[in-house]
């Protein structure tokens, strides 16, 4: 009897521990960027992604990327890089999305932003997790990209300034000697009829 | 180069939709709104929106959490911490075409109107609960550039001066 007693006790223990140990939930935060390429002077999208895993809410959520992208090498356009969302409710897919927009070009890396959390609103430990990283990216000098994507409208306007001389000028030489061989024709034709 | 970034600014004032609010709450807010949605489709892969609201209050208290009715989906807003006062949303979408075009009705809920929309079940009770505001967000959609490359059309000029020049010079030597 006893001992039926105990295993349902331990049973008991068993299943509250591993409620509590369920009852967690965490954030997944991923980081990514849009660009196809990374141009200086040019839009760089970042996108975060914070996914609430488990079955309760997460409070006081902190993302902090800040050092990720220094103000001396990236201008920020839209967005903030330091968000902060009063809870984030279970099964929840949140996006955050910042514009930014290189100073320089060349290689730079990008590490992965710092989130902290509480996992409820009594629990007062911080809860601090790490976003994926992008890594080393290669940042494309502006002349790079507008050799491959430019509409080159001003270079086809230069070239036909540079080109027209080659064509008008023999043009016109051909134009006043058509000119000329016409009006003869006409008189020699005027003077014909009138004999 | 077309520059991407637009920044679009809509006041929106009087969506005085919670009158009978609590001294606590924010009264008659109003709405700052600046989008920005991708543009240039050949430099992303994907587009992406977002909205920046500035709430301004009567009674100088911002609201604490807000939620956000973007294309279907309730999300809470983040909020700055260097700049309180100021609420982003954004979406992604997997392609350029994804992301609707036009302007898009955003409405936002605080604590109380969206508690009001949690305890909703049916979908007349969804549509029944108010937001907090209304807001709009625009999408002109992401441009791929030039429909031809300026290739083609040097091609096709310089083609016809070619011709023109050609037809003449045969005329005389017949």
């Amino acid at each position: 009897m006893f001992f039926k007693i105990s295993l349902t006790f331990i049973a008991l223990i068993s299943i509250v521990f591993s409620q509590t140990d369920d009852e967690e939930s965490f954030l997944f935060v991923t980081k990514q960027t849009f660009n196809r390429f990374i141009v200086e002077n040019k839009e760089l999208t970042i996108k975060y992604g914070l996914y609430n895993s488990g079955p309760t809410t997460v409070f006081n959520v902190n993302l902090n990327d800040m050092h990720s992208f220094p103000a001396d090498k990236f201008e920020l356009l839209v967005g903030t890089l330091n968000p902060k969302w009063e809870r984030i409710h279970a099964g929840v897919n949140l996006t955050h999305v910042v514009v930014l927009k290189p100073k320089q070009s060349g290689l730079s890396n990008i590490t992965y932003a710092i989130v902290t959390y509480q996992k409820s609103e009594k629990n007062t430990d911080v809860q601090r997790t790490y976003s994926s990283e992008i890594g080393d990216i290669y940042i494309m000098t502006s002349r790079e990209y507008d050799r491959r994507f430019s509409s080159h409208i001003i270079d086809w306007i230069l070239f036909t300034a540079m080109a027209s001389p080659c064509i008008i000028f023999p043009f016109f030489l051909w134009f006043n000697s058509k000119n000329k061989y016409e009006l003869l024709l006409t008189k020699d034709k005027l003077i014909r009829k009138v004999q | 180069m077309g520059r991407n970034i637009s920044m679009i600014s809509i006041v929106l004032i009087g969506f005085v939709l919670f009158a009978f609010a609590k001294g606590e709450n924010c009264e008659s807010p109003q709405f700052q709104v600046s989008s920005y949605s991708t543009k240039d489709a050949r430099l992303t892969a994907e587009s992406a929106a977002q909205l920046e609201i500035t709430i301004k209050c009567k009674s100088g208290k911002q609201p604490n959490t807000l939620y956000a009715d973007m294309y279907g989906q309730v999300v809470p807003c983040a909020q700055s911490i260097s700049s309180p006062g100021k609420y982003y949303v954004s979406v992604a979408a997997a392609t350029h075409k994804q992301l609707a075009k036009g302007s898009t009705v955003v409405k936002l809920y605080d604590d109380e109107s969206y508690s009001a929309l949690r305890k909703a079940r049916t979908e007349d009770a969804v549509k029944a609960a108010k937001p907090f505001g209304v807001v709009e967000i625009n999408h002109p959609g992401a441009s791929y550039g030039p429909w031809l490359p300026s290739e083609f059309f040097a091609v096709i000029i310089f083609g016809l001066i070619w011709w023109a020049a050609y037809r003449e010079r045969s005329k005389i030597l017949t």
